[in-house]
């Protein structure tokens, strides 16, 4: 056993070591062959005169005092009047940089020419020559080598946080799916497939160099709601957002999943600046299925109460079922209510923010404060956003220079449990609550008083009391300082260290009241009435990122930018957690006074984490053609064990090697493309990276006992993990080819990256000898890939005088399968329930497949039911056969075998919730100062489980149904597609089936924005902007439920599972933009 | 450039060492406790991990009574029954069934083994070396729940130093399977130097008496070890004061006949409520702070009820046999039924009407209502019958009888009718001589309900209970009276301990000694009249009487 596992071992290391030398050799042959051939030919050129004219794309003016420069910025030259410049480059292979006011920037190669012409574009369009902030900071998006997309203009947008910018913005880059519909909740990210399937598989988020704790996998007391720390970023404070998908590997065991780093605004210059942003807006209410109405449900539920099985008298009980209109109770069971007009509201969004920058040579700042306040489309749900955040850059001296962030927000929410939750959350009893009944209560008399009633004979609470009686909190802190300081030892060598102390605080508070929420039954405890829980939450992170950096021309042709670093993350996160049950009253609801102790639970969570990344980053490139990014990191954690089988080990630590290579030529500074115009900028791009996810649980390497109640108030202490010290990081191997090209003088320009990927070393729960009594443990095993493309593509369609037209489109696919698990007891596949379906997790399978029965529709007539002569297994052993108004399911298992009874083994997958294509379209079409935006988002090809409609469509008791079920299974002969209703399902009707796998593709109007600069000529006023934007008008679905993007939770095997969160609705923006 | 790779070098050499000492890595957590740090370091630990282990046992608490009683013919399912019962009622439990996991056992063990291996049993306070207590009470949970494993699934693998990493675990996986009969060695020669520690009161009730259990290894030896079971269980009553005596159930006569509707008290059932007397060992269930306990619900939601075999065991039972009193029945089962719908349930209390009713529609169990979140695992009227039970193959059986019929006290040892000469001796097993044995009755003369409380109704004298019930003369001689109070012994328990968790492995036991499956499929299969043959069939099969591993 132990030999084989050292083999295993050192083929591993082999591995890594054998893929990266072989690609390090390969491309250091390739530069050095270069650097052979061109040594001869340069050495005779010194300096080269090139002669250029600047003019206008569409007019073909020259343009006057445009700027020349190189990328280094080392020599420079500016158009005269007649757009002419000259400059003395120093490489035949020079890109220029050309820059005039009121256009974009434009880069190009000199390509040896001696003359040349460039046509500069309107500022209206996109910029694909920005600079981009990447890991290693600021870099030139033409020269770059790994894959990283980038976005920088949020002046219009009304996002509340970064993570819906995302969406928006780089759709075919990054799968972004938003959350729900209440603000700020932000979206599920997932780059370049899944993974991972049991460990995080978001991003790393790096906000202003430090990594950011996104709390994943911390759960709310409040039934939907995320927290979502990206929420703390004020979107107006944002100066660029980029999404890194290789070359991450200096984040080495942190960056499988990709990287997003985002960046606050700094001073740039020593003018002083200040904006104003004011927004505000309007959301309506949202889709919802549409469920029966009185008349209807009272004839469904009369129905159902003939299957329960009650007596004759028991039925008699039921008040509804009363047609007397002497009675004092006649009033009180005939009603038609709406309660969804109950619950919903026209949401509004105010959001206020004034920012100014400026300094002078000592010093530069950017202040900003910010308010955002929302009241959400569910009554009793707002949120209140202060925001304030300073940046400021100290120039000490020549040698030394001190950065300075400071970040503040405190966010308050009140709101109510959402999603499918039959006892709390007023969205879902609104649908299911019977409409015959009011939300008031009647007098003996039988008129209509002002008090709201309590839940009712059918055990379904009142939703309008609920959300009038909640008084349910989160207040949010999230404090950050950062301080840089920088010394300059030479004009080459840099060394700075950013240290960063950060702190988020939540404190959440949930209440359910009595009378007005049904009871509950707590398994193995007894009936709730009512409950009040309370969650503090503290996450402390002291971050340190020391870096020497060095930059170096050698001579004309050679330069090379290299930083040596070493990161520190310790991060404290702390909950605690307390629950009571029953207090007896809706006025005394102290925790713990008040509730019984028989319910009382209290539990927390201390998880401590530190790790440490040595790492070195060397970016090379030669004669502007050729570029060459090696990374490497070396990390260490205080979760991985010390016999870790993908690490070596040093000072009783295991640590992890995760290099990467990249390599780009830029096809278009050769000499050979000089000929061929068309082609403006042609890149080609390879890479390998080995990258980790750090994300397992704490404390597993260690042996540890762990603190538990007995006998009510007594403490005892009991073992519950022994360490498994080989436990580690998740490897993820990513190839990744890419293309870059703009043709027709940068008219077009496309992007297109195919990567492939493989993660090893997933994290997978295994049984423990039963010796042991610990049950599960979790370990290494599992390997799975994610193969795809990314497209991206932008056209300036129109360039006249006024008008322009430019239109974007991007693609993204991926195909994600499993390759191998681990056997645990025996098997490798296996089921998670998730929302009364199952997820199959299986070899040669895409992560979360759903899994369930396949279904024919429903036996119209009991000889077809015979005919069929299928059976289920009762509880009890004995075996009920489908009859007439069941559903049809199909008998048959993997092999085929038909054995007549309905059971798991005819269980097969039914659906996959990965799409085949998402991505965005956007156009922009601008006339004078008028532009109009249109973004359009889509997913095609993935499946939904739609566990709303289940529940909706179930038949199985008195909750109300959806319209669909008045074509219900009635009557011998009936053709139908839906079955007949009956109380507690005994036949299984519902179960989970392809009845509830939808397709979900939809193309959605996501934003359409108009915008206006008013033109007003003030010393005093710089810029004036208004606009106005609708969200989600249109969306062209097949999707029956409420909405076809949602989120329910985001670790890879809850994709596609709707459970009914409040859904996204059209919204209406009005906003102004002020610049000073 | 060479001189930048080596300023290059210097420093990647440099910041590794600095961010790699050992500790730089190192957390800690204030939620836990590291293996390192605890070791029972201080008293206090030790008071903990006793405290973490009584919470592990409660969670094979509700495997006890229910592995050893829906086995059994007393305990049945319902229509309401989940599939985990209906597996452990049809003999057909499957790994995922809850209440037959083995880890459950075992975290057990290995927590007691992590103790016993670090606990300082020099410790004195006030002079006392306390700790021995200690000692005493987690080696008895240890064996007590080795003993339930071996009973359970045939086999156990034994260890006594703690598993602490998953390099330890596979090493012990390895060890050989032992059986009951070998595990029951090593478990004496663990346990038989501390049998005579005194517990403190903290851990009185709460924990296993070794006596207790060791009778019960003796017991499960056999042949060769009677005489040490019956001293260990006797060991016990002198040393703990355990007797039979306080509840006592009782007909009420009115005008010289018996009332049914009305007419009885049932103190009996009070025997075996927490924190009374007659309590010797249980384990506490409460559901405070998260814990599981399911038996409470399961009754109540009426998954249990007593078989028509135990209805009709209590029926059966005569109590006066003489023309005018005669009256059949047995007052235990008003202490161990009750009809579900005089039960209600408020604010998630469960309170049950505390006069039985002779309702018999939708029976759940009483005493596990009474339990009132606990477990009764031990207690006296157990210690007698097991007493009984060793005597008897000590060749006593008149001694034995007398522990059903008239109790054990000096004036029953004093009167030859009852325990002939021939079976007295001078072993201090049978020396009943002691004052606190005095008020000793027949468990089954207090069950039936023999006493009247009420003076104005008519008090029956000891010799008027059930006159019938009388040790025959059996044609076979000695043995033949032994298997004949034995057989007794048996009933008496299924009349007494119904329900409490201890029939299956009392019927094994009986089966075992006997060498006859058959007194165990028979009795068993008797419950399953649409199934007999095949229950009869599969217990047979000795190797079916234990679950799959």
């Amino acid at each position: 056993m132990k030999k084989i596992k050292n083999i295993v071992r050192v083929n591993g290391i082999f591995f890594c070591f054998k893929s990266y030398c072989s690609m390090l050799v390969c491309v250091f042959c390739l530069s050095t062959n270069v650097l052979k051939a061109e040594n001869k030919n340069t050495d005779k050129e010194d300096k080269k005169l090139v002669i250029g004219l600047v003019r206008d794309a569409h007019t073909k003016q020259p343009i006057n005092a445009a700027q020349i420069t190189v990328l280094d910025n080392s020599i420079s030259a500016t158009t005269n009047e007649k757009g002419i410049f000259k400059l003395n480059v120093r490489s035949k292979n020079e890109i220029l940089v050309v820059s005039a006011f009121d256009y974009n920037v434009r880069q190009i190669s000199s390509q040896s020419k001696d003359s040349i012409v460039i046509d500069l574009y309107s500022d209206v369009f996109s910029n694909y020559f920005d600079k981009i902030d990447v890991l290693a900071g600021s870099a030139n998006n033409l020269t770059l080598v790994p894959t990283a997309k980038n976005v920088n203009d949020f002046s219009k947008s009304q996002a509340i946080s970064a993570d819906e910018l995302l969406q928006s913005e780089l759709g075919g880059d990054v799968r972004a799916i938003s959350r729900s519909g209440v603000a700020g909740m932000g979206a599920s990210l997932f780059i370049r497939g899944f993974n991972s399937l049991n460990a995080n598989a978001q991003p790393l988020f790096v906000v202003d160099g430090v990594i950011m704790n996104n709390l994943y996998d911390v759960e709310s007391i409040h039934g939907g709601f995320f927290s979502n720390p990206l929420n703390d970023i004020d979107v107006s404070d944002i100066e660029s957002i980029t999404v890194m998908k290789d070359g991450a590997s200096i984040y080495g065991s942190k960056a499988a999943n990709g990287v997003v780093l985002i960046n606050t605004k700094r001073g740039k210059g020593m003018v002083t600046k200040i904006t104003v942003n004011v927004l505000t807006g309007r959301t309506t209410q949202p889709n919802t299925i549409p469920v029966m109405n009185a008349g209807e449900f009272r004839t469904y539920a009369s129905d159902l109460i003939g299957t329960s099985g009650l007596t004759n008298s028991q039925i008699a009980n039921f008040s509804f079922l009363q047609d007397d209109r002497s009675k004092s109770t006649y009033n009180t069971y005939h009603n038609n209510t709406n309660w969804a007009n109950g619950i919903y509201q026209t949401g509004v969004t105010n959001s206020y923010s004034i920012n100014a920058k400026g300094g002078d040579e000592k010093a530069l700042y950017y202040f900003s404060l910010g308010y955002t306040g929302v009241k959400g489309v569910v009554k009793s749900n707002d949120m209140q956003r202060v925001n304030a955040r300073f940046n400021a850059d100290f120039n000490m001296s020549r040698l030394f220079a001190m950065g300075l962030n400071i970040g503040f927000t405190s966010i308050d929410r009140k709101l109510t449990d959402d999603g499918v939750n039959s006892y709390t959350s007023p969205t879902w009893l609104s649908m299911i609550k019977s409409p015959y009944l009011s939300p008031y209560n009647y007098t003996s008399t039988g008129s209509k008083t002002s008090e709201l009633a309590y839940s009712d004979e059918l055990g379904i609470g009142n939703p309008q009391a609920i959300v009038d009686k909640y008084s349910n909190l989160i207040r949010q802190y999230s404090f950050n300082v950062s301080w840089i300081p920088t010394f300059h030892f030479t004009p080459n060598l840099t060394l700075s260290s950013q240290f960063d102390f950060n702190l988020n605080k939540t404190a959440e508070d949930y209440y359910s009241p009595m009378f007005y929420a049904a009871k509950r039954m707590i398994d193995g405890v007894g009936y709730a009435e009512n409950t009040h829980t309370n969650q503090i939450m503290r996450n402390t992170a002291i971050f340190d990122d020391t870096r020497l950096k060095y930059t170096k021309q050698f001579d004309r042709y050679n330069q090379i930018n290299a930083i040596l670093g070493c990161r520190y993350l310790s991060n404290y996160y702390e909950s605690d957690y307390i629950e009571g049950h029953n207090s007896g009253s809706n006025s005394s609801t102290n925790l713990p006074g008040s509730f019984d102790s028989k319910f009382f639970k209290v539990i927390g969570v201390n998880n401590w984490t530190k790790s440490i990344s040595n790492y070195i980053n060397v970016d090379y490139s030669f004669d502007n053609r050729y570029y060459l990014s090696l990374a490497t990191s070396v990390d260490g954690s205080s979760r991985f064990g010390n016999q870790t089988k993908g690490g070596f080990s040093m000072f009783g630590n295991s640590w992890g090697v995760f290099p990467s290579a990249n390599a780009a030529w830029l096809v278009t500074s050769e000499k050979f493309m000089r000929h061929v115009e068309f082609i403006n900028h042609l890149k080609l791009r390879v890479g390998y990276g080995v990258t980790g996810n750090d994300n397992i649980e704490d404390y597993a390497t260690q042996t540890y006992f762990s603190t538990v109640r007995q006998n009510t108030f007594d403490n005892g202490i009991i073992l519950t993990n022994i360490a498994n010290p080989t436990i580690q990081w998740e490897t993820t191997y990513r190839k990744n080819a890419g293309i870059d090209i703009g043709l027709f003088n940068e008219r077009i320009s496309l992007s297109f990256d195919y990567f492939s990927g493989v993660t090893k070393n997933l994290l997978t729960l295994k049984s423990q000898p039963d010796v042991s009594g610990l049950g599960v443990y979790w370990s290494n095993g599992g390997e799975l890939s994610n193969n795809g493309y990314e497209f991206s593509s932008n056209f300036k369609l129109l360039n006249f005088k006024s008008l322009k037209w430019e239109l974007g489109l991007s693609v993204g696919h991926y195909e994600n399968k499993i390759l191998s698990l681990p056997l645990v007891n025996g098997v490798t596949d296996y089921n998670t329930p998730v929302y009364g379906g199952e997820v199959r997790t299986a070899v040669g399978q895409p992560a979360g497949v759903f899994y369930g029965y396949k279904t024919n529709g429903v036996y119209a007539t009991e000889a077809d039911a015979a005919n069929a002569n299928l059976k289920i297994l009762n509880q009890n052993g004995s075996y009920s056969y489908f009859k007439a108004g069941d559903v049809r399911f199909v008998d048959g298992d993997k092999n085929g075998n038909k054995d007549g009874v309905i059971d798991a083994n005819d269980k097969q997958i039914i659906g996959n919730p990965n799409p085949k294509l998402y991505g965005n379209i956007s156009s922009k079409i601008s006339y004078k100062k008028l532009t109009l935006s249109t973004l359009f988002t889509y997913s095609y090809g993935n499946d939904v489980y739609n566990y709303q409609r289940s529940q909706l469509e179930s038949g199985t008791d008195y909750s109300n149904q959806s319209t669909v079920m008045l074509s219900r299974w009635t009557a011998e002969g009936q053709n139908t597609s839906q079955p007949k209703a009956v109380f507690g399902d005994p036949m299984g009707n519902a179960s989970f089936s392809d009845r509830w796998i939808e397709d979900g593709s939809y193309l959605r109007l996501k934003t359409v924005t108009l915008s206006y600069a008013i033109p007003i000529k003030s010393n005093f006023i710089e810029g004036f902007s208004i606009w106005i934007s609708a969200n989600n008008l249109v969306t062209f679905t097949k999707y029956l439920g409420s909405d076809p993007e949602f989120s329910t939770r985001n670790s890879v095997l809850f994709q596609g599972v709707d459970a009914g969160l409040v859904p996204l609705s059209k919204s209406y923006y009005v906003g102004l933009k002020l610049n000073l | 450039m060479k001189k930048i790779f080596k300023i290059l070098i210097i420093t990647i050499v440099t910041s590794i060492t600095i961010a790699s000492c050992t500790d730089v890595l190192d957390v800690k957590s204030s939620r836990v406790t590291y293996e390192n740090d605890y070791r029972m370091s201080s008293p206090n630990d030790t008071t903990y991990a006793m405290e973490g282990i009584w919470h592990q046992l409660q969670k094979i608490a509700d495997n006890y009574v229910l592995l050893g009683e829906l086995r059994g013919e007393l305990l049945d399912v319902t229509e309401n029954s989940n599939l985990n019962l209906r597996e452990i009622n049809n003999f057909e439990i499957t790994k995922s069934n809850p209440y037959a996991q083995i880890n459950d056992y075992y975290s057990i063990i290995n927590n007691c083994n992590y103790v016993i291996q670090y606990i300082d049993t020099a410790y004195t306070t006030k002079g006392q070396k306390v700790m021995y207590g200690y000692l005493a009470a987690i080696k008895s949970i240890r064996a007590w729940t080795y003993m339930q494993i071996a009973l359970n699934f045939g086999t156990v693998k034994y260890y006594e130093k703690p598993i602490l990493t998953e390099a330890d675990a596979e090493a012990v996986d390895n060890y050989p399977d032992i059986s009951m009969n070998e595990l029951s060695d090593l478990l004496i020669a663990d346990l038989t130097p501390l049998k005579d520690i005194k517990l403190s009161r903290f851990l009185w009730v709460k924990s296993f008496p070794i006596h207790f259990v060791l009778g019960d290894l003796y017991l499960w030896k056999g042949d060769g070890y009677y005489a040490k079971a019956a001293t260990e269980y006797h060991d016990l009553m002198v040393a703990d004061n355990y007797g039979i005596n306080v509840y006592q159930s009782a007909w009420n006569l009115k005008n010289k006949v018996i009332s049914v509707s009305s007419g009885f008290t049932t103190d009996w059932i009070y025997s075996f409520t927490s924190n009374y007397g007659e309590t010797i060992t249980q384990i506490n269930c409460p559901t405070t702070f998260g814990q599981r306990f399911d038996l409470d619900s399961l009754n109540y939601n009426y998954q249990l009820t007593s078989s028509t075999i135990a209805i009709n065991n209590w029926d059966t039972q005569i109590y006066h046999n003489t023309a005018l009193d005669y009256i059949s029945g047995d007052l235990r089962k008003y202490g161990s039924i009750i009809d579900k719908k005089y039960v209600s349930i408020n604010n998630g209390n469960i309170t049950a009407m505390i006069t039985p009713t002779n309702s018999t529609t939708k029976n759940i169990i009483w005493k596990y209502l009474a339990y009132d979140h606990n477990v009764l695992v031990y207690r006296s009227s157990l210690l007698y019958l097991r007493y009984a039970e060793a005597v008897n193959r000590l060749g006593k059986p008149n001694l034995a009888f007398a522990v059903l019929k008239n109790g054990l006290r000096s004036a029953t040892m004093g009167t030859p009718s009852i325990v002939p000469l021939k079976e007295k001796s001078t072993e201090k097993y049978m020396d009943f001589s002691d004052r606190q044995f005095d008020f000793n009755v027949g468990i089954r003369w207090r069950g039936l309900g023999p006493k009247l409380k009420d003076p104005n109704f008519r008090v029956l004298t000891l010799g008027d209970c059930d006159s019938t019930f009388v040790i025959k003369e059996q044609t076979g001689g000695l043995n033949d009276s032994i298997l004949y109070v034995e057989d007794l012994i048996q009933k008496e328990l299924s009349l007494e301990t119904a329900f409490e968790g201890n029939r299956f492995h009392d019927l094994m036991r009986f089966a075992i000694r006997r060498n006859d499956p058959a007194y165990l499929a028979d009795k068993v299969a008797e419950k399953h009249p649409d199934n007999k043959a095949v229950i009869t069939e599969k217990l047979m099969h000795r190797e079916n009487w234990y679950i799959k591993k």
